[in-house]
């Protein structure tokens, strides 16, 4: 059901740290890791098993203010995500980035983003070729 | 990976008006839903498939911080992620143990250096 997550934290390498060694003995470890050089941005570690990143740090939340998560769910086609969004959108939910497909993430990554109510960016993805 | 998360929201009745529309198209319902009626309960509610809720939203007392539960191979795991999660700074907020949440409920709470609620639990009879 659920794709991947992450959210922002306070101190990247304290947090990275953290999860680094909590995660071990879970079989989970940084499968993927973008720096803030690379990116232009925020530096990015992503967590999982069986080489794909499930659980993601970003640097780049500042202390004290609201966290704002990110959880992709699996669609299993990509009329799903379209409909997901669609549905989304005429629920009054604010747009976040259309149906289509992200290359930047891999050549068949087709996602969608949607806000929460509270800001939270939910998006739906289809990993599979059509 | 995983075997569950929760969210925290600041309007349960209006996240679960928007989550119930938003992940239909996913084939995912909300399955359990508990409104609290006092000041000091949770409101909670809990999507998923088959039966199996995976995705929970919740109005709680640690208002800004996820929980997430990983799924753990076995009891041994849970406890070696607990000791590891202290070790590396977390602090305590449940050591391994069963728990009523379902038979076989084998789990462990560490903080994490953002607050966040992080869980081992292994479902499988030890």
């Amino acid at each position: 059901m659920l794709d991947h997550m992450g959210f922002p934290v306070v101190d990247y390498d304290k947090s990275r740290a953290f999860y680094d060694k909590a995660l071990a003995p879970l079989g989970v470890t940084v499968v993927m890791a973008v720096s803030a050089e690379e990116t232009g941005g925020d530096a990015f570690a992503g967590y999982g098993s069986d080489g794909k990143p499930d659980f993601w740090l970003a640097t780049g939340r500042p202390a004290g203010e609201t966290m704002h998560f990110h959880v992709a769910f699996v669609a299993k086609d990509r009329a799903t995500v379209d409909a997901f969004y669609a549905t989304a959108m005429a629920a009054g939910g604010r747009d976040n980035g259309g149906p289509g497909i992200r290359p930047h993430y891999h050549p068949n990554y087709y996602a969608a983003f949607v806000f929460d109510p509270d800001g939270n960016n939910i998006e739906a993805v289809c990993h599979k070729p059509e | 990976m995983f075997d569950h998360i929760d969210c925290p929201v600041t309007d349960i009745r209006r996240s679960v008006a928007f989550y119930d529309t938003l992940l239909a198209p996913l084939g995912i319902a909300r399955l359990i839903t508990r409104i609290a009626s006092g000041a000091a309960s949770v409101s909670n509610a809990g999507y998923g498939r088959q039966g199996r809720a995976g995705f929970w939203l919740s109005d709680a007392s640690r208002k800004g911080h996820l929980h997430v539960g990983f799924s753990a191979a076995t009891r041994e795991a849970v406890a070696a992620f607990h000791a590891a999660g202290l070790a590396a700074g977390g602090s305590d907020n449940g050591g391994p143990g069963l728990r009523p949440y379902a038979p076989n409920y084998y789990a462990a709470y560490v903080i994490d250096p953002d607050g966040h609620n992080i869980e081992a639990v292994c479902r499988a009879g030890g």
